[in-house]
């Protein structure tokens, strides 16, 4: 039995090309429907989990999946914006505590999340290094945002602005990064957290400036840059000091100012069903819903396209393996003289597929062992890959 | 060793046949077998080996008749009794030499590769000029060199009947002698009696007998 072993392992090694072509059409073959559904598995855990442990959201009217996407996963269009005006109708009703969201800007290309403290409760984020956020204009860095950006507490991150051509907008501000939090293997290691009153002033809501009743000068390279076309006489601080934290204010009321989300966790079930009938009305702007629903809706549609995904990868082993049969049959064909030649020095026909299935067995162990690993190595870094190509 | 009677064999209903009425060739003894091409010299080496069985007649080696015997019973008749050496070597090119020589061992479970059958192979490759390249590829040879390495295959199990095919084919005149001198010996060594097809006339009288083929074979 040793000998056929020797006569497979040196042929394999002796048509290599013919060994790679085969090893890499199965490893691609077995690999692939295996990464989809493993990918597929590790999205429904990580989408249904953070979906289930957040009770209820509450937003504007519109997409289910736009506000659960924005809210759970900070990812997609920022949706209509609700007022703090509803934060204040759950918080007086008493029937859950609401967390605000609110989400539009972006710092170096990760979403800047404007929130409370109860927010990093809520998702049980813990500080790594630095400390809290103590002042606005300081920023919270998560674990994967501070590695790419190569940030840590002290250094600075600014944010973008929201409309280059828009002068009259709110200009970047440069933000002061507290802390980073501790990788939690979710969404939020990819996220710039600010306070409210931050995310506010990076609405140009608030904003901090200089006292003066007339025209000042700036001497250049100062922190200080004009608020406005409209006001260009009076220019605005773009990064919040020890010096100027004071000068910071807001203008409007406060229960006008925007958020893009609430998640509300509710006292007990009634609170929840007492809750979610208030919006039941017509004529309410916003709208309430349990995340772990709408995810599984999504997930609906996230099978019927790995269906088709399935499909095609049904048709492509099919058409792998009519590709390794033709290889075979065509090795087999200019190895005729050989295995005639063992066939007259007395081998049997068995001994001859013997030698031909340890051949394949190999080509198939080693490809499965490649797939295996490959799908592994899918599922480990896919969903990172995804991350990273939505926050790009 | 080998008698041959009222043999006739047919490729298919209507392909190529042949007859040979009697033919006894001794045991011991080395036999060339002449002729043009096309009249069955190489049919009848396959039908000394067992590969095709007579459609009526005996063939009988050793006092075995082949005729009677099964496919697996004439396999294992070759592996036993018969060392081949074929006119385009035949030899395996994923296989080393060492390898190559001992591929009847590898190959045939009845025949078992021990220490023993190691040094032997490594005494022939040394009687035949190739101790130094056993570890080669065969690709790496030289013709004359892959002649002697297909030799050395034919002798190592120690048959009793060697059958070549026109072993010296596209060899150079020096290189056709030694192994045509090498086949003598060692065959002669072992007590192997020599059947070979060879067009080359230089090398006949190293043989006991020549037979021109049409003096005994009768195509039908």
């Amino acid at each position: 039995m040793s000998g056929v072993f020797l006569l497979a392992r040196r042929s394999i090694r002796y048509h290599f090309g013919r060994t790679l072509l085969l090893t890499a059409c199965l490893t691609l073959t077995f690999s692939f429907p295996a990464s989809v559904h493993l990918l597929v598995a590790r999205f429904q855990q990580r989408a249904t989990a953070r979906a289930d442990a957040t009770p209820l959201l509450i937003g504007a009217k519109g997409s289910r999946f736009g506000l659960a996407l924005h809210a759970l996963s900070f990812q997609g269009e920022t949706p209509e914006l609700i007022t703090m005006r509803e934060l204040e109708q759950i918080r007086e009703s008493a029937l859950a505590m609401p967390v605000p969201l609110l989400a539009r800007f972006r710092a170096r290309g990760h979403l800047v999340v404007g929130t409370t403290t109860n927010y990093f409760r809520f998702r049980h984020l813990e500080i790594q290094r630095g400390r809290p956020l103590g002042r606005i204009g300081d920023c919270l860095l998560g674990a994967a945002a501070a590695a790419h950006l190569n940030a840590g507490p002290g250094d600075r991150v600014v944010t973008e602005s929201e409309n280059l051509f828009n002068l009259a907008g709110p200009t970047p501000l440069n933000l002061r990064v507290a802390g980073v939090l501790a990788p939690a293997g979710t969404e939020d290691d990819s996220v710039v957290f600010v306070d409210l009153q931050t995310a506010w002033i990076l609405e140009g809501i608030g904003h901090g400036h200089p006292e003066t009743n007339g025209p000042i000068n700036v001497p250049p390279g100062t922190n200080v840059r004009p608020h406005s076309a409209s006001a260009s006489n009076l220019r605005t601080h773009s990064a919040v000091t020890d010096e100027n934290q004071e000068s910071f204010h807001f203008h409007g009321n406060e229960a006008d100012f925007p958020l893009s989300a609430i998640i509300a966790l509710p006292n007990d079930e009634k609170s929840e069903t007492l809750l979610m009938g208030r919006y039941l009305t017509p004529g309410n702007p916003a709208q309430v819903l349990k995340p772990g629903d709408v995810v599984q809706d999504l997930m609906r549609i996230v099978f019927d396209t790995k269906r088709f995904l399935d499909l095609g990868a049904l048709l492509f082993g099919a058409v792998t393996f009519l590709l390794v049969g033709l290889i075979v049959a065509l090795s087999l064909r200019l190895r005729k003289q050989e295995l005639e030649t063992m066939f007259k020095l007395g081998c049997s026909r068995w001994t001859i597929v013997q030698v031909q299935s340890i051949e394949l067995l190999t080509i198939l162990a080693m490809s499965l062992i490649l797939a295996s690993f490959l799908s592994i190595l899918t599922n480990l870094l896919g969903l990172e890959w995804v991350s990273r190509f939505l926050v790009a | 060793m080998i008698q041959i009677e009222n043999l006739e064999f047919a490729y298919g209903a209507a392909g190529f046949g042949l007859r040979i009425p009697q033919l006894s060739i001794a045991a011991g003894s080395t036999v060339a077998i002449t002729g043009p091409s096309g009249s069955g010299k190489t049919t009848m080496l396959s039908l000394l080996s067992g590969i095709f069985r007579p459609a009526s007649g005996r063939i009988l080696v050793n006092g075995r008749d082949l005729g009677a015997l099964g496919e697996s019973e004439r396999r294992r008749f070759r592996i036993r009794t018969v060392g081949f050496i074929f006119q385009n070597f035949e030899l395996i090119d994923y296989l080393d030499v060492r390898e190559n020589m001992l591929l009847p061992f590898l190959i045939n479970r009845s025949l078992k590769l021990n220490a023993a059958v190691r040094r032997s192979a490594e005494t022939l490759a040394d009687s035949v000029g190739l101790s130094e390249k056993l570890n080669r590829p065969v690709t790496q040879l030289s013709r004359g060199e892959q002649q002697r390495v297909a030799l050395c295959r034919a002798l190592l199990p120690g048959p009793r009947l060697i059958l070549a095919d026109e072993p010296t084919a596209g060899l150079d005149a020096a290189n056709a002698e030694r192994v045509m001198e090498q086949l003598g010996e060692h065959a002669a060594r072992i007590g192997a009696t020599v059947v070979c097809v060879t067009h080359a006339i230089s090398l006949l009288d190293r043989f006991n007998r020549v037979l021109e083929i049409s003096t005994f074979l009768e195509p039908t």
